[in-house]
């Protein structure tokens, strides 16, 4: 055949080049000829690709996905390139419907013989999940593990999960200290601890520099001072654990325009050589006291630090030299300072695992204690682990090596507990635990039991969904549909909120970049934590409401605390140091920041939006904004690449090599979109930047840390922007708003890009080919997200390998 | 990335691999003749390559005009008291590699990455070496992070190596001894340890049956890592009861997280000396902190400085920082030439950025010192058409004698550095 085109083509150098594939209808090859062999034969070879040469072998792995690129690339209008002679649209559609049956045929026959996803393995949150539900436990373990690297958006895709003897040392690792935690309680017992502090303690001088709180009227209270780890109290923590902690009668003295003093609660071992702090949790102080109360991991050792934390406020003087803080002589309340105040700390050590009641049932089933395992109670003791273990009954073959470590333990003169342990250790080291066992085909109940569980909580399977996999009830759509109901309302849904919200929206890298504080004054750590907040809210809204997919891109309502409304608004940079001592002003009352309908101390809430507003969809949302800014600048690109793989659900191609970045300048006079567009200019960058830009150019309201703007530089004085834009199919904008309009009309496109990253996210394999079709069935009139979580579960595609 | 097959040419080094089986255990004096055909024609044994997750700011570090008679740039000025010791190359980068930081995976195993996205990573050069030569000392290899456990060190089958982020940790773990009781338990979970990894070795056949073909990837890694962490293991038991050296070097109880450039010094600090005493060969030390604060005359976050967007405040924070990241690497080197361990040791500073403030991998800042190479010069490649810096990883593995013909995407030997 080669040889043939080959002979062909040097025999007519002059005529397009001809040639033929098996098994594609010679009118489709005539397609080829026409319209793509000018660029894309064995001389010019554009992209890489010469057709020429490619067979039409869709068993070949790699040729199929040549060939589906072809097909995608045609389909979505983006070949042959605009300037080139277009086919008519019924040559184009002949073309791809005969190109689309055999790709898809072929594709199917590979997942019924291999499956889409292959071998997938716990991420280390699924593993932190698993090993608490499995042993009652509460221990951070994820640290344990090395980072799961994402793959096609998220961690959970089989096809970037790796493995080496590194991780698995670090199994054998992790798995040891969570059974030590667990044997060790089981054993031991829990030994209950609280302590009350009262404001007096808490302002109890150690050795050093005192950074503590002012004690004032029976009240402790925390001003905004800068210095490093001010706020610090002498609560250090008897051992590592979870602790309830209570502040009691929390205030806010002269509270900021939204009607609280906004801080921090943190821990930390607050000395110069450890300066790490753990955010525990957001403090809205507002005039009216009340106990607010917070659940943290606490290192032995550390202790909390309680401060205003608001880029805004005006920073109170140490009132003392040297790294010191003193309040002798002064009254920061009549100075004018905001602070907060509370009258006291509780705290008391918890296992928000379970008790160790709890922990002794499930690791040696009911009416057991550690105390009573007998060495005839290991088999049973060890088939019922390596069953919870492994998601599905064990047979006896299966766990012959485990009982037999039991028996060599106790042979080495070990106790049956012991032994026990070394055959649970053995056991959370199995691939059977560590992976999917998933065989081709159809999944079984135990497999989809699994799956489901993964999907919606992040961990193991719970004795509910085991006992209707073991009735096989799981293949009934309605009966599915009922779990999926039921695990979605279950509170470990959040886990699926976090962790999906964690990866699809990148919210993961909210850290990556600080803002430079110099170009945004406004922002900090509270706004940060609110950011987030907004989000996770917003999504949890969206899942217990059903509500609309176009919602991603446009909304009536949004979620708001006072501090995210003023950060919104664009809060003015704040006086660093009072000038004048004497003639400083009596603060006046500050006029309200907050949007209708909002109240102070209730956190976030749902605000409506007026029509005219700039906010409204999750691509407004601060957080979304700024994990798609590098903290100094935006650039609609790396938006624009964001908004159109994340939400639009497009798909791109990567950036050609040796093409070099925009190098980005801040100092204001040109903006970016004129750099953009000399990149544009090029014919061989336009092709997919038509469809990447307008996004982002959407968004470039929309500073790095969310807040609105109209011009660049600082203080937003230097070139204007120019949020206008045409979207790939020709539709022109002129802003964000119209945006929106635009694809708030798109709920199918919208849809379909959700469905095909909860597949992703849920299964551990990206959607194939011949998923297409499915999801376009699904995309077509499901667009509540609640309801395209569960048509997607009730799919085939997700319950077959 | 489907051309790129490694296996295929380590096959051809007979003789290396034979003597890679024999040795996974601690290194017999018997076995030396099998090695000493190969020791005479190497000149290097060792290889340090530290990499900056933030780059280097280029117009701070190429020189002006190439060769022996370089004008220093203004970040090379300070030091060029060690200027025949080291060579410094512009206009390299590895071919393929895009991404801005998620890059950083390619930094030493130069595998062409489409983005981040698609491919799988191939082995980092260190472990390369490591692999082959890695078994003579207590720890086959070193992969450090200044910050995170993120590292650019990947295993065989594309899997990154978890870093060591604890200066602490790692002092303990190099210089400090178990108590006996200590060691006893470490030896009792290694016992244990090898025989989980008998049953997860089984387990994973026994999964084999079960599934398809399309899995056999993957639970080909299961057999390869139970396999090496076996052998692993072995090794580690024979260490255990071994003392380990004690060094001139007091334990970093104090890591000053607001400056950067002091916490590169303390891991170079134990570097030194886990050199020095031979406790291994074979390391990486990725650069990631993003705390520099504490240094006078800053006062932005390292990550926000390198996005300096032209403006000259930040770029002139920026330099201050990176200065500090070159001289410490100079003083690294300054101690290895006093210790005469210079010549036969590679030292490598880059990173996957050329140009952070775009998040450009082109243009890969290079410093190269060490190893008996010819230095004292600036090999200037093209800006705009890069030379592959796999031809540099090429000479290394060359100069410890191992017999490659390719890494990653090399098309030979970097010219201009041997003498």
């Amino acid at each position: 055949m080669r040889a043939h085109a080959l002979a062909l083509f040097t025999a007519s150098l002059l005529a397009p080049p001809l040639w033929s594939y098996d098994g594609l209808p010679a009118a489709q090859t005539q397609f080829l000829n026409q319209y793509c062999a000018d660029c894309h034969d064995a001389d010019v070879k554009k992209a890489g690709l010469d057709l020429t040469s490619l067979r039409f072998n869709l068993k070949d792995e790699s040729t199929r996905a040549m060939w589906e690129t072809v097909f995608r690339r045609v389909h979505h209008g983006e070949m042959p390139p605009k300037k080139k002679e277009q086919p008519t649209a019924q040559e184009k559609e002949t073309f791809l419907t005969a190109l689309e049956k055999p790709i898809s045929e072929a594709d199917a026959a590979d997942i019924a013989a291999n499956g889409r996803v292959r071998s997938r393995r716990l991420t280390r949150t699924e593993y932190e999940h698993t090993l608490h539900d499995l042993l009652g436990i509460d221990i951070p373990l994820k640290h344990l593990l090395p980072e799961d690297p994402a793959s096609h958006g998220f961690e959970t895709v089989a096809h970037g999960q790796q493995l080496s003897h590194h991780q698995l040392a670090r199994y054998l690792d992790t798995a040891d200290q969570a059974l030590s935690e667990a044997f060790t309680r089981a054993e031991k017992g829990d030994e209950p601890w609280s302590m009350s502090y009262t404001p007096e303690m808490l302002a109890k001088r150690g050795r050093g520099n005192y950074r503590g709180p002012d004690v004032r009227n029976g009240k402790s209270i925390s001003w905004p001072i800068t210095l490093q780890f001010f706020g610090r109290m002498p609560t250090f923590a008897p051992e590592s654990g979870w602790y309830r902690i209570t502040l009691k009668q929390v205030e806010g003295i002269n509270p900021t325009s939204d009607g609280a003093v906004w801080g921090t609660l943190r821990s930390g071992h607050c000395e110069s050589n450890t300066p790490m702090l753990y955010m525990i949790g957001l403090v809205e102080a507002t005039r009216t006291p009340r106990d607010l109360t917070f659940e943290a991991w606490i290192e032995e050792g550390h202790r909390l630090e309680l401060r205003p934390n608001d880029a805004t406020l005006k920073r109170a003087p140490s009132g003392a030299n040297g790294g010191n803080v003193s309040f002798q002589g002064r009254d920061l309340e009549k100075e004018g300072y905001s602070g907060i105040a509370h009258r006291g700390i509780h705290m008391e050590r918890i296992h928000p695992g379970g008790s160790r009641d709890l922990l002794q049932t499930k690791l040696f089933g009911d009416k057991r204690t550690a105390d009573k395992i007998q060495a005839a109670d290991l088999d049973s003791l060890i088939t019922r682990f390596a069953g919870r273990a492994f998601r599905r009954p064990a047979t006896a073959e299966q766990t012959a090596p485990y009982r037999q470590i039991a028996t060599a333990a106790m042979k080495d003169g070990a106790s049956p507990l012991e032994a026990y342990r070394s055959a649970c250790r053995a056991i959370l080291c199995s691939p059977r635990f560590l992976t999917f066992v998933e065989p081709p085909g159809k999944l079984d109940d135990y497999a989809i039991a699994s799956r489901l569980s993964y999907a919606l909580w992040c961990s193991t399977p719970d004795s509910a969904l085991i006992k209707l996999a073991a009735e096989g009830k799981l293949r009934d759509p309605d009966e599915l549909s009922r779990q999926i109901e039921r695990l979605l309302s279950h509170r470990k849904a959040t886990r699926f909120i976090h962790s999906f919200t964690d990866q699809w929206l990148k919210m993961n890298q909210i850290d990556f970049t600080t803002p430079d504080t110099r170009l945004f004054p406004g922002f900090d750590t509270v706004v940060q934590q609110s950011m987030l907040e907004e989000t996770r809210t917003y999504f949890t809204e969206m899942l217990s409401k059903d509500l609309n997919i176009t919602h991603l891109v446009d909304s009536d309502f949004v979620f708001l605390n006072g501090r995210l409304a003023r950060h919104y608004a664009g809060s003015p940079p704040a006086e660093k140091k009072p000038k004048n001592k004497k003639n400083r002003k009596e603060p006046a009352k500050p006029a309200s920041t907050l949007p209708p309908g909002l109240k102070p101390g209730d956190g976030l809430q749902r605000v409506s939006l007026p029509p005219s507003s700039q906010r409204g969809g999750l691509v407004t949302h601060g957080a979304v904004l700024k994990v798609t800014a590098d903290g100094t600048t935006t650039s609609p690109v790396v938006r624009g690449v964001f908004i159109n793989e994340r939400i639009l659900g497009t798909h791109l191609a990567p950036p050609p090599q040796g093409i070099p970045a925009i190098e980005p300048d801040i100092r204001g006079a040109t903006s970016i979109r004129d750099q953009l567009e000399k990149h544009r200019a090029s014919e061989t960058c336009a092709g997919c930047h038509q469809t990447i830009d307008p996004p982002g150019l959407a968004l470039e309201n929309y500073d790095p840390v969310g807040v609105w703007r109209t011009g660049y530089g600082r203080s937003n004085t230097g070139a204007p922007v120019n949020p206008a834009g045409i979207t790939p199919d020709g539709s022109p904008f002129t802003g964000l708003m119209e945006w929106q309009k635009l694809y708030s009309q798109r709920p199918q496109q919208l849809a379909k890009g959700f469905a095909s990253h909860f597949l992703t996210y849920a299964t551990g394999a990206p959607p194939r080919f011949h998923d297409t079709h499915t999801l376009d069935t699904i995309a077509k009139d499901t667009h509540g997200l609640r309801s395209i979580i569960r048509a997607v579960i009730l799919s085939d595609v997700f319950q077959i390998k | 990335m489907s051309t790129f097959t490694f296996k295929k040419q380590l096959s051809r080094r007979a003789l290396l691999r034979a003597a890679g089986v024999t040795l996974s255990l601690p290194f017999l004096e018997a076995m030396t003749p099998a090695f000493a055909s190969v020791r005479e024609t190497r000149r290097a044994r060792r290889f340090v390559g530290v990499s900056l997750a933030l780059g280097l700011h280029n117009p701070n570090l190429v020189p002006e005009g190439a060769g022996r008679d370089y004008k220093p740039s203004r970040y090379l000025a300070g030091i060029q008291d060690l200027r025949e010791d080291f060579t410094v190359v512009s206009g390299s980068s590895h071919p393929g590699v895009t991404g801005g930081h998620t890059a950083e995976g390619s930094i030493f195993s130069a595998c062409p990455n489409a983005r981040g996205a698609t491919s799988r990573n191939t082995i980092s050069l260190d472990q390369l070496m490591a692999k082959h030569l890695g078994h003579e000392t207590r720890f086959p290899s070193l992969v450090l992070n200044t910050n995170s456990q993120s590292s650019p060190s990947y295993t065989e089958n594309g899997s990154m190596i978890p870093a060591e982020n604890s200066a602490m940790r790692l002092f303990t773990r190099l210089f400090v001894n178990d108590t006996p009781a200590e060691q006893e338990r470490q030896a009792e979970l290694i016992r244990q340890g090898r025989s989980v990894m008998d049953i997860v070795g089984a387990e994973a056949k026994a999964l084999q049956r079960q599934l398809g073909a399309g899995d056999r990837d993957k639970l080909d890694a299961w057999f390869t890592s139970v396999r090496d962490l076996e052998q692993r293991l072995a090794a580690n038991e024979a260490w255990t009861h071994k003392p380990k050296p004690k060094v001139p070097l007091s334990p970093p109880t104090q890591i000053p997280r607001d400056n950067e450039v002091a916490v590169e010094r303390i891991y170079l600090d134990i570097i030194h000396m886990a050199l020095t005493t031979d406790s291994t060969r074979f390391i990486t030390l990725h650069v990631t902190g993003n705390s520099v604060q504490g240094i006078e005359g800053v006062d932005e976050s390292y990550h926000n400085l390198s996005h300096h967007g032209m403006d000259d405040e930040k770029l002139a924070q920026l330099a201050i920082v990176e200065q500090g990241m070159i001289n410490e690497w100079a003083a690294f080197l300054r101690k290895l030439k006093t210790d005469n361990l210079l010549d036969e040791t590679m030292v490598l500073m880059t990173s996957n950025l050329g140009n952070a403030s775009s998040h450009d991998n082109k243009n890969m800042p290079v410093l190269f010192a060490g190893g008996g190479f010819k230095h004292g010069q600036h090999l200037a490649f093209d800006q705009k058409d890069n030379h592959p810096l796999p031809n540099l990883y090429l000479s290394a593995l060359h100069r410890l004698g191992l017999q490659d013909e390719q890494f990653a995407t090399s098309t030979g030997e970097m010219s201009g550095l041997s003498a």
